[in-house]
């Protein structure tokens, strides 16, 4: 099985430049505009918050559910769901179901949504601050958490049962405790 | 460019208060009847579960089927011709969202926005239903989810 | 050029409006109609439930028609004299035509039982039989004869006017044509629920009364009634042709893609002649008013001069019977075996409907759902779609 590729933000590291946004335009229209965007920064000025909200291309994604036309499908070589516009009859269902506001409408009423730009996302060349990433999911969750443990979690559920071979049992261990610590401080963050 | 306009339905801010339905049934034959309205709020055990009220998608599946030419696309509206329309039932059982209803005399009847100004975001009280240019909704979709990030960030400290 | 329609039904009257629309002359186009203004046979049912003027019936395009110059005849043709291109109608006048589009439409199938021919049997299919049961006052008793759509919606109606409505079906399930069994012996407790007496596997023996109908004998059981409804299908009217050399299958004029007969120059379409089928091919008896509709259009192409062919019909059907949505795209899983194929279904059940979509090869080819709810939501869109994008 391979290793799916996602694309994640580093939250902390987003300026709000919005430069994501323009390469992502000019990328699929040829023309700086951001509402023909896929990724849009939402900021916040009072805590100093850029939020970009894109899409997760989630594993039983709702968008795809909601299609009533079956137009949205998955395409397993770049890890992305994708809009069928020969079958797509534009009635906006899929923006309703998305729950982060990731597919967004174009001034004729059409609906957009990151297509990962076929598994090279001009956004993550874009970025000056280097918060974009895309990649194998257990290479990008490792960026995002600065350490190598949450890697090596990943791969081991990849692998399953297969228990990784010498010293690398010692990191696996290590990496479980690494993951409960973290999970206890959200604990006591209440999130 | 004109941006195309449409109906931006939010059913979490419904409270099923029939305004709309009435207003659009008074708009179209004078009378408040709720059979003769093309908009229907669906509430199921006091919750609203969905609000059938006409896509105008485009392409359109009632257009594809209808065979009466009766159904066609007018500069972004779906719209229904009742001089040509024999109550086949076609476009019905098509339409994914139950929009095309039955009325009065078995007349089909079914969204056409007013001619640009629709009775029931004119009279909806939450702002449940909007008429805006399409690229608008994002917006509004993306807004709430951007604030929930932002607690979150401002929870865990911000940046 | 003059192009002569017999028929001034939805076949008939959506032929004489394509070719309008399509440029040709509409001062060359004769309508020869026995009813007029045209009606639609699916408001029947609603007007007669909600007691309406017979004025909503109509269907409002035969104005457009009007003011366009079209000519319409009251009457009923007698013959078609092939060789000579003209066709004779009763009271001796006739008309000469260069293309001729045979559109009488159907009449209704009365099944050879005893009594039939009593006072207060009728069928529901006109706005003659309408009329007739507009008339009725006061409580009876009405016995329908038949579980199609037809009958159903014509029992609900009746039920709906204040009649104590009992519904008779030799098959084994209502809506044996439309809908499977699961789906279909749902509808009936549904149904049954709402008040509506339905006895399926029930074939009526005999009609009895003298003179006046008094009750209908079904299974050995004799049940009292007032009036009987046959609601037995459809049967195509095509006495017209006899003798013409127009080629009939089982009475159904056959016609070709481009809604021909075998003779040049005369097209046909609606309940008098047959259909293709998208799926198979294969030619089908559907007497429903929008593959009338979609032959009038090709017709009127092919005469206008475009030539254009149909890749056939995917029915899609729709049905409101007491408060229940019943919804059929493509082919049943009955009429899908009977077309020669073999077919699996799978269905899907929520709270409020029950859906079932049929497959063939892994391919869907068709389906049907029932609602109870006042939410229709369902998929047949996506099974429309991947019928039309799968089979041509």
């Amino acid at each position: 099985m391979a290793h799916r590729y996602i694309l994640a933000v580093d939250y902390e590291k987003c300026t709000g430049c919005h430069l994501c946004e323009l390469a992502c335009s000019i990328k699929h229209y040829g023309v700086v505009n951001p509402y023909l965007s896929r990724i849009t920064i939402i900021t916040k000025p009072e805590i100093q918050a850029s939020t970009p909200v894109y899409c997760l291309q989630c594993n039983d994604a709702m968008c795809a559910r909601a299609c009533p036309a079956n137009a949205i499908y998955f395409d397993d070589k770049t890890g992305a769901w994708l809009i069928d516009y020969n079958k797509c009859i534009g009635c906006r269902e899929c923006v309703y179901a998305c729950p982060f506001g990731a597919i967004s409408l174009t001034v004729k009423a059409e609906p957009i949504k990151c297509d990962l730009c076929g598994g090279d996302p001009e956004c993550v060349k874009v970025c000056p601050h280097g918060a974009i990433f895309y990649g194998p999911e257990y290479e990008v969750v490792r960026k995002l958490k600065k350490g190598k443990a949450v890697g090596i979690v990943y791969e081991v559920l990849e692998k399953g049962i297969e228990v990784p071979a010498g010293n690398r049992v010692k990191e696996a261990e290590e990496a479980v405790k690494t993951l409960y610590r973290i999970w206890e401080e959200r604990k006591k963050l209440n999130i | 460019m004109v941006a195309k306009y449409i109906l931006d339905i939010d059913i979490e801010k419904c409270n099923a208060c029939m305004r709309c339905v009435f207003a659009c049934s008074l708009a179209r034959s004078g009378v408040i009847d709720e059979r003769q309205a093309m908009i229907k709020i669906i509430v199921e055990k006091g919750i609203v579960i969905d609000i059938a009220v006409c896509r105008h998608c485009d392409p359109a599946p009632c257009v594809n089927v209808c065979e009466f030419d009766a159904l066609r696309v007018e500069d972004g509206r779906v719209v229904l011709d009742q001089s040509r329309c024999t109550t086949c039932k076609a476009c019905i059982s098509v339409c994914p969202f139950g929009a095309i209803r039955e009325s009065y005399g078995g007349e089909l009847v079914k969204c056409d926005l007013c001619g640009g100004d629709p009775a029931c975001v004119r009279v909806c009280p939450t702002g449940a239903i909007k008429y805006v240019p399409a690229h608008m909704v994002k917006t509004r979709r993306i807004s709430s989810v951007a604030k929930t990030i932002h607690e979150y960030l401002e929870k865990i400290g911000g940046r | 050029m003059k192009t002569v329609i017999i028929g001034g039904g939805i076949g008939g009257i959506y032929t004489a409006y394509y070719l309008t629309k399509y440029g040709y002359t509409p001062n060359n186009i004769t309508v020869i109609a026995a009813e007029w203004p045209p009606y639609s046979k699916h408001r029947l049912a609603e007007v007669l439930s909600e007691k309406l003027s017979i004025d909503y019936t109509y269907i409002g395009i035969y104005n457009l028609l009007l003011d366009k110059g079209i000519n319409v005849i009251h009457g009923v043709a007698d013959k078609i004299d092939v060789t000579g291109k003209k066709v004779l109608l009763k009271g001796g006048s006739e008309i000469t035509y260069d293309n001729l589009v045979i559109a009488t439409g159907g009449k209704p199938f009365i099944p050879p039982i005893k009594g039939v021919e009593l006072d207060n049997t009728m069928s529901f299919y006109d706005i003659g039989d309408l009329r007739k049961l507009m008339r009725i006052r006061g409580p009876l008793r009405i016995a329908v004869i038949g579980a199609g759509l037809v009958g159903l919606t014509a029992a609900s109606a009746l039920k709906k006017m204040g009649a104590t409505v009992t519904v008779y079906e030799l098959m084994e399930d209502i809506l044996p044509g439309v809908i499977d069994k699961p789906l279909s012996s749902k509808l009936k407790n549904y149904l049954s629920g709402k008040g509506l007496r339905i006895h399926t596997g029930t074939g009526v023996e005999e009609i009895i009364g003298d003179r006046r109908v008094k009750g209908v004998k079904a299974s050995g059981r004799i049940d009292p009634a007032d009036i009987v409804v046959f609601t037995t299908g459809v049967r195509p009217n095509t006495d017209l042709v006899k003798d013409t050399g127009i080629e009939t299958v089982r009475g159904a004029i056959r016609i070709n893609r481009s809604g021909a007969t075998s003779i040049k120059n005369i097209y046909a379409t609606g309940d008098c002649a047959l259909s293709h089928d998208l799926i198979t091919g294969k030619e089908v008896y559907r007497p429903l008013g929008f593959v009338a509709a979609h032959y009038a259009r090709i017709i009127a192409r092919n005469i206008t001069g475009t030539k254009k062919e149909t890749r056939g019909i995917v029915p899609t059907i729709y049905e409101n019977i007491g408060g229940a949505h019943i919804v059929r795209v493509g082919l049943s899983l009955k009429e899908a075996e009977s077309l020669g194929l073999s077919p699996t279904l799978r269905c899907e059940e929520t709270i409020d409907q029950i859906s079932c979509t049929v497959f063939e090869e892994r391919r869907p080819i068709g389906y049907e759902a029932v609602g109870f709810s006042e939410r229709i939501r369902n998929k047949a869109w996506q099974v429309y779609y991947d019928i039309h994008t799968l089979f041509s």
